[in-house]
């Protein structure tokens, strides 16, 4: 049986059309839709269950990041979304190569509703977490580059 | 259609550093990618000028290729 498990190592993350990759330290998808309950009444001596329904869809990546203020880095890409409030494609992958079906590329629009640029102790290497709540659906693209 | 040039470090819609690419760029996103430092803009080149077509140089060709 194939076995198609990995570790991740070169995933890539896309921001607003921007490769972040090498600043990214670990990354979530996570796609979840509300539990609906449309338990109706049941007839006598039927034990009475919960009766669900998948609802509202709400998808989000999360992950946290390398702060940076260089020129063209981290920074400079994401202050401006937040401050602007734009919506922008993110765009997650596990491997460095084209989309395919055992390579596919999760995408959405989003905003970014929080920014903490500094995070840290002493000693620390700054790092930053980030959300981005997805305006719609994430969607799975398996073609393309 | 602009044509525009990887100028940070990062690729930017697939295209490596240092690349030139044509697209229509929504001007917000564009506006916001030139002032990170990822994009800038090239200038569209004067097209040249065709020179006329001598006589008989598509015969030459077709001799050529014969």
């Amino acid at each position: 049986m194939a076995d198609g498990t990995f570790i991740i190592e070169n995933g890539v993350v896309v921001i607003d059309g921007v490769d972040l990759s090498d600043h990214i330290q670990s990354c979530e998808v996570t796609m979840t839709q509300e539990d609906v309950d449309a338990t109706v009444m049941v007839a006598a001596g039927t034990p009475l269950g919960t009766i669900r329904r998948a609802g509202k869809r709400d998808d989000m990546f999360s992950m946290t990041a390398l702060s940076d203020f260089a020129a063209g880095s981290l920074h400079a890409t994401l202050f401006p979304l937040f401050r602007d409030k734009d919506v922008f494609t993110v765009e997650v992958r596990a491997f460095d190569e084209a989309a395919a079906v055992n390579n596919p590329v999760f995408e959405g629009s989003c905003i970014l509703t929080s920014y903490a640029p500094i995070s840290g102790g002493v000693g620390e290497l700054a790092t930053m977490d980030l959300e981005f709540p997805v305006s719609g659906v994430i969607a799975e693209r398996t073609t393309g580059t | 259609m602009k044509t525009y040039r990887v100028v940070g470090g990062r690729k930017v819609d697939e295209h490596e550093p240092g690349t030139t690419f044509r697209a229509a760029i929504e001007p917000r996103r564009e506006a916001r990618l030139i002032r990170a430092g990822h994009l800038e803009v090239v200038p569209n080149a004067k097209p040249k000028k065709r020179k006329p077509a001598e006589p008989g140089a598509h015969k030459r060709t077709t001799e050529e290729g014969s």
